[in-house]
């Protein structure tokens, strides 16, 4: 499973090593809302991971699903 | 401003990653750590990419570019032909990032079932896919309607 130390190494190496977007070009902000942040945060609890995980295994109902022939 | 929410982007792409080994999900595909990373490492590149090209002042990182560019390329980096990994990328777009941001609100299930069967055909016939870019714009779309709404 992909850790947190990769995670970020890869975050921010690819951050430092991408051109930067100049004041003057700026035409929008963008980001992650407090909403969406609120219901990550809770993840860092296992349980809650897990729990999370379980509903959306429930949730998926593969026989919905017409695959693409291979 | 950057506001470093780098634990939060990684809970994630860790929603993802246990899903697909989950056995519903894993009878299906196999992951290894490599081509989650090797993912994670195009997904960023182009989401900074993204930004740059299109003038965008990121305060953080856009979750649903993440989510759905780290998806797209997992997929891709599997050969992924049923369509396993967007199947569960859809799912944790749709049932945990969107629908606790816009108050228990989601993308109907027939929808996501037509933009599942885009996303397979994705590379193989370009006239009728969605795409990456597609992918991400249709979830922000539908969060921006149900925000302002």
């Amino acid at each position: 499973m992909l850790t947190f130390e990769t995670f970020s190494k890869i975050m921010n190496k690819n951050r430092s090593e991408s051109p930067k977007v100049n004041k003057e070009d700026v035409t929008c902000t963008n980001g992650t809302s407090k909403e969406v942040l609120s219901f990550l945060k809770t993840l860092n609890d296992p349980i809650t991971m897990k729990q999370n995980v379980e509903d959306l295994e429930m949730s998926m109902n593969f026989s919905d699903i017409q695959y693409k022939k291979a | 401003m950057n506001i470093n929410i780098e634990k939060e982007l990684y809970n994630a792409i860790s929603l993802l990653n246990n899903l697909i080994t989950t056995k519903k999900f894993s009878n299906h595909i196999t992951v290894p750590v490599q081509k989650q990373e090797k993912a994670l490492d195009i997904a960023t590149k182009h989401l900074f990419f993204h930004n740059k090209s299109f003038g965008i002042q990121a305060d953080s990182t856009d979750v649903y570019k993440l989510m759905s560019w780290y998806g797209f390329y997992l997929s891709k980096e599997l050969n992924d032909k049923k369509g396993v990994i967007y199947l569960a990328t859809l799912d944790v777009l749709n049932n945990k990032i969107l629908f606790n941001e816009v108050s228990n609100k989601k993308i109907s299930h027939s929808l996501i079932t037509k933009m599942y069967k885009m996303l397979v055909l994705d590379g193989e016939d370009d006239r009728i896919a969605i795409g990456k870019n597609g992918l991400y714009i249709s979830f922000r779309t539908a969060r921006d309607i149900c925000i302002s709404s």
